[in-house]
């Protein structure tokens, strides 16, 4: 027993000393690589950061693609986080670099190659070179056994902007390898007005969260033409979510024709979410008729109603306003919420609205007073 | 005849203890390895993370950081501007000053000329003290909101503050904690990526005495000068960056430090906030939010990110970190007591089944087994009950496995993240590897066998105030 009790605290002696070891000489080649990296990166650094800097002399990018692939490889990963980052014609001519060096040949390759991690590393370069022969590769990519490979090839056809990816993004939101809607949609935003056809039909797709997601992408890309369409879901779809949506789009768009509709959508008999968002697009829409409309919400015994009611009288300009004034005058304030009665909860929420009208007017001042 | 039974219970006592040290000890290095393997997938990841498409969506969930404070006069004004400098596209710094007696309100109003406002504070979490006044900046565009009210505790404090965040995400950070620039974005993603399941997310925290600061960030990463936060920097590094990591990768964690958590706000809503009859509400939470969710039946994930994003002042005294480590066992404790029916509970699945009845024998009863190993093993050799072999084994197994682990653990930190840049830090971290399991861990665990205690008894809660030393070598503005 003994003896074994020996040989264990040998084996542990040696473990400590192999990784004591470890670490030393692991922080010895690590600094050595470092060294030779930036040694190497030295001069390759400087023609980079110029090509990036927006300095359109050729001989920087020639240069660059000259370097043998030690010096490359030492800058490499500085040179993809800068494609990712600047735009115009810097960016431009560092795509040009890495076409050159044949980067885009390679990532096309490694996208079929095994690995979750090489294969989205490969979308994520795709997507910065804006190649369009890309797409169809990164589409078949939406439905990646790895999740995070979706999400890369998503996000790529987002940055390379070829509407047709329009349709494959959507289908990705549903089935059992699906892709968070929220990546979905920047893509399909990114895609520009050519996806508008492919986003009012799925207004109707069998699925909600297609639907919802859709409603989101309209109001963010300002696609006015789709507002009628935009009415229909908020008057009518069957799931609570894609309404909220729809009301939210339509305040984004701020269209005349939404006005009644969500007037409407503010009823009493309407869930508190849908009744907040329709107060907050009705804010947007800024027609002083909703005043009348909103005043009522104010009372409302659910805190995002009434706050969202105030918030969007705020933005009515003088009808809002003498409205919030009205209401804070109404009664005394209570100590919480909800034992307050309905005129002190208006009061409460029209005190905060105008009291933030004030701070931001005070701040324009503040701000135009610098500038001159 | 005496004799040879106490021999005979002392010999049988001895093996269970160090039966136990040998099941715990693995544990470790079992997290260890699990943890390893996570954050090396995490960084082969950061590449393609995404996070700059995440700052420009328009699409990404905004969050409120609400921020406790009650007598943080000395750090407040630079955490705030820290917490404002933070990388989000949208979000909101929310102050609670829980009734300071110092100047903690006074130098936020003369910094961010402050005025008040009439915010009108909904009660969907349930409070103990009103709200007295809330303030934003006059004339500046800070995100910032400052909420003053009567003391009530820290739990009161941010229960106040989830009632007035705006957002659907709830970051809560202690007022000391100084920041990454990437802590929202680092650890939002895993909402982001899985935004229907996931609930809450964690991010790593880190001792930061020693380390240069600079404007509320951490600008050079140093070992502390004492041996008592140097041997807390393996303990942190091993327990909550390796340990935590290991936990959350097979879906059992059960602690989101108070330093840094992200929370989705309406399932805080749904549980009632934080609890404020625990001393350690920030494991309680999560514990609640388990309890909860599997109850209801539902889809969920609690994470924590392998990222640095936090650093947090460790007690560099004694007195300071008894106290500290009494309140974080009494915590533990009067979390288990609370929560006895999930322990070994199937219907809780792995939280029930692994999470719990590990945080039960090798959180809660190892400071009992840890000194009754340091007085029954060296009395079962003195009385013959163990021979010297057995005691070497012992040393062996308690100990000289434990600083194995630690050294594993600092390997793993050299090789991944590699944030001590010094040679000299590097020794003094091995050295601290070995002093932790040579007394640190002895002197620790009294502190904690009070706290245990003082659960069982339900005493009274004690907070006690941390007092800060402050982070000099870079500070300013």
């Amino acid at each position: 027993m003994a003896s074994l009790a020996t040989q264990a605290l040998l084996a542990l002696l040696v473990l400590a000393i192999v990784l004591g070891a470890a670490l030393v000489v692991g922080r010895a080649v690590r600094r050595t690589a470092e060294r030779r990296r930036s040694r190497l990166a030295g001069t390759a650094r400087r023609a980079l950061l110029a090509v990036a800097g927006g300095d359109d002399d050729p001989a920087h990018i020639q240069a660059l693609a000259r370097l043998d692939g030690p010096t490359w490889r030492a800058i490499e990963p500085t040179a993809v986080a800068m494609l990712g980052k600047v735009r115009g014609e810097a960016h431009e001519a560092l795509v040009a670099l890495f076409e050159q060096r044949g980067a885009a040949t390679r990532a096309l390759v490694d996208l079929r190659r095994p690995g979750a991690v090489r294969r989205a590393r490969a979308a994520e370069l795709l997507g910065n070179l804006g190649r369009a022969e890309s797409v169809p590769p990164l589409c078949a990519l939406l439905t990646a056994a790895s999740p995070e490979v979706r999400v890369v090839a998503a996000r790529s056809l987002g940055r390379i902007g070829e509407p047709a990816a329009a349709g494959p993004l959507l289908a990705a939101l549903t089935g059992r390898r699906a892709i968070p809607a929220h990546f979905v949609a920047h893509a399909v935003l990114r895609l520009g007005t050519g996806t508008l056809p492919a986003l009012a039909a799925a207004l109707v797709h069998d699925d909600p969260l297609v639907r919802a997601t859709a409603a989101d992408v309209l109001g963010l890309a300002g696609a006015v033409t789709a507002t009628p369409r935009l009415v229909a879901a908020l008057a009518a779809d069957t799931a609570i979510e894609v309404r909220v949506r729809a009301a939210t789009a339509l305040g984004r768009l701020g269209t005349r024709s939404a006005l009644a509709p969500l007037l409407e959508a503010v009823a009493p008999d309407r869930p508190p979410a849908l009744r907040a968002a329709a107060a907050r697009a009705l804010g947007e829409l800024g027609a002083a008729t909703a005043a009348a409309t909103l005043a009522g919400l104010l009372r409302d015994p659910a805190y995002a109603v009434a706050h969202a009611a105030a918030e969007a009288l705020r933005r009515l300009g003088n009808a809002g306003r003498a409205v919030l004034l009205a209401a804070a005058e109404d009664a005394a304030l209570g100590a919480r919420l909800s034992t307050m009665d309905p005129a002190s909860r208006a009061a409460a929420h029209a005190r905060e609205a105008l009291a933030a009208s004030e701070l931001a007017e005070r701040r324009r001042s503040a701000l135009a007073a610098v500038g001159t | 005849m005496i004799l040879d039974w106490v021999r005979e219970l002392l010999r049988a006592t001895d093996t269970a203890i160090l039966v136990y040290f040998l099941a715990i000890n693995s544990s470790y290095l079992v997290l260890v390895a699990f943890a390893a393997v996570e954050v090396v997938q995490h960084l082969r990841r950061v590449p393609f993370a995404g996070f700059e498409e995440v700052y420009r969506s328009p699409l990404t969930q905004p969050v409120s950081v609400i921020v406790p404070a009650h007598n943080e006069a000395a750090g407040i004004v630079d955490s705030v501007y820290a917490m404002l400098a933070l990388r989000y596209p949208v979000f909101e710094v929310l102050v609670v000053d829980d009734g300071s007696s110092d100047e903690t309100f006074e130098r936020l109003r003369a910094e961010f000329d402050l005025v008040p406002v009439p915010r009108v504070v909904p009660d969907e979490v349930p409070v103990s003290t009103a709200v007295r006044s809330v303030h934003v900046p006059r004339n500046r565009p800070d995100p910032l909101v400052v909420v003053r009210k009567d003391n009530g505790g820290k739990t009161d404090a941010l229960n106040v503050g989830i009632n007035l965040a705006r957002y659907p995400l709830v970051c809560m950070v202690d007022a000391d904690s100084l920041l990454e620039a990437h802590a929202l974005l680092s650890v939002a993603k895993p909402f982001a990526d899985d935004p229907l399941r996931v609930v809450a997310a964690g991010g790593v925290v880190r001792v930061a005495n020693g380390c240069a600061v600079l404007a509320g960030r951490i600008v050079e990463v140093r070992m502390p000068r004492g041996w008592l936060a140097r041997v807390q920097v393996v303990e942190y590094l091993r327990s909550f960056l390796l340990g935590r990591t290991g936990w959350s990768r097979i879906g059992g964690l059960l602690v989101i430090s108070g330093a840094f958590g992200l929370f989705r706000r309406d399932v805080l809503v749904e549980i009632g906030g934080l609890s404020r009859s625990s001393i350690s509400e920030d494991a309680e939470l999560v514990v609640r939010m388990h309890h909860h969710l599997r109850q209801q039946g539902r889809d969920y994930r609690i994470v924590f990110v392998a990222e640095p994003v936090s650093w947090s002042e460790a007690p560099e005294t004694a007195r300071v970190l008894g106290r500290q480590r009494r309140r974080w066992h009494r915590g533990i404790t009067e979390i288990l007591l609370r929560h006895r029916r999930m322990v070994a509970n199937p219907r809780y699945g792995r939280i029930g089944l692994l999470a719990l009845p590990y945080y039960l024998f090798f959180e809660v009863l190892a400071p009992a087994v840890e000194l009754a190993g340091v007085v029954l093993v060296p009395l079962g050799l003195v009385i013959g009950a163990v021979d010297v072999g057995f005691a070497m084994r012992f040393f062996l197994v308690a100990y000289a496995y434990a600083i194995l682990v630690n050294l594993i653990a600092l390997t793993v930190e050299e090789y991944v993240f590699h944030r001590y840049s010094r040679m000299r830090d590097l020794v003094a971290a091995v050295a601290a590897s070995v002093l932790e399991n040579l007394g640190f861990r002895q002197l620790t665990a009294v502190w904690r066998l009070a706290g245990a205690w003082a659960a069982v008894r339900a005493r009274p809660a004690v907070w006690g105030e941390m007092p800060r030393r402050g982070f000099s070598s870079a500070r300013g503005r």
